[in-house]
């Protein structure tokens, strides 16, 4: 999951060298978990997003994990990616556009108390929701992204 | 190479009560070597490397993976060990892992962003977003068949 100290921004970003009149290597750092699936997974989001159209997983040429001490296993990374130029950074999409603001509630509302929710893995999700989160989460990554890019962050902004 | 992490380096003052935190020290070892696929490496074979020799992740305290424009495959784990490996620990890291299941991103940033956008959305764009997740899973399926 992504810690709170996630400061990866396009601003963060930065060109450290130009290769040919083709390619240029951009840098970005930034701090999250442990190395594992679900931080690779956040690499290739926190890319995609930024490259966007630019963004082929295959381009990254150095990823580096480096532990933080006094953490509980948060490490700081590095990683360094091909573009080609001219290189368009893009912030990182984070909210759902016309998402339904919260309704209010009245104090004397009752609201169900549903005990099923706080054992569910997938709260507030139907099976149908369930299906199609299994599916997404289980595309080889390459795929996952460009499903990502084509069909899903056009919703968030 | 000796490494010493140092738990409240610099933080503690005369009247402070309560535990002082560890310090850990261990013998810094180098490990190279080439993967086939990141994907297959963290969902896996890092996995796998930690069981077999003994380790907490935290001790694998820098790891660097380098590619030369055609996907990430030279791996330098940089680890510090409270108790040096044997070499049949090490000669079992390169046991081939049995073929695993397709990889499960199921606690990233883009699981969490997908289930904020199944809860949220409407039922016609989900339709729609149904229909391309399962012309993928097709497509993902031929390409598998086609290996």
């Amino acid at each position: 999951m992504f810690p709170k100290t996630l400061r990866v921004t396009s601003n963060a970003a930065r060109f450290i060298r130009a290769k040919s009149n083709l390619d240029t290597v951009v840098q970005f750092e930034w701090e999250d978990g442990q190395p594992g699936l679900d931080t690779w997974g956040n690499v290739n989001f926190i890319l995609a997003e930024t490259l966007r159209a630019q963004y082929e997983v295959k381009n990254i040429v150095r990823l580096e994990f480096r532990g933080i001490p006094d953490t509980a296993g948060e490490c700081s990374i590095t990683a360094e990616i091909l573009a080609k130029n001219p290189v368009r950074l893009n912030p990182v999409r984070k909210i759902l556009k016309a998402r339904k603001p919260a309704t209010r509630q009245s104090a004397k509302e009752t609201v169900p108390f549903v005990i099923d929710d706080l054992l569910d893995r997938f709260p507030g999700l139907d099976e149908r929701d369930k299906k199609m989160l299994s599916a997404f989460n289980t595309l080889p990554l390459p795929r996952r992204i460009y499903f990502w890019q084509k069909f899903i962050a056009p919703y968030f902004q | 190479m000796r490494v010493v992490t140092i738990e409240n380096f610099g933080t503690l003052g005369p009247d402070f009560e309560g535990h002082e935190g560890y310090i850990y020290e261990g013998d810094a070892w180098l490990l190279r070597f080439t993967i086939k696929s990141p994907e297959h490496f963290f969902a896996n074979e890092l996995r796998n490397l930690c069981e077999v020799l003994g380790l907490n992740l935290p001790q694998i305290y820098q790891m660097t993976l380098y590619g030369g424009g055609r996907g990430l495959y030279d791996a330098r784990l940089h680890i510090s060990f409270e108790t040096p490996p044997k070499d049949n620990q090490i000669e079992q890291l390169r046991i081939a892992l049995a073929a695993s299941s397709p990889s499960d991103y199921e606690d990233d940033e883009l699981d969490s962003r997908f289930r904020e956008f199944l809860k949220t959305t409407t039922p016609a764009i989900k339709s729609k977003v149904e229909k391309a997740l399962q012309q993928e899973e097709l497509n993902v399926s031929k390409d598998t068949q086609s290996d």
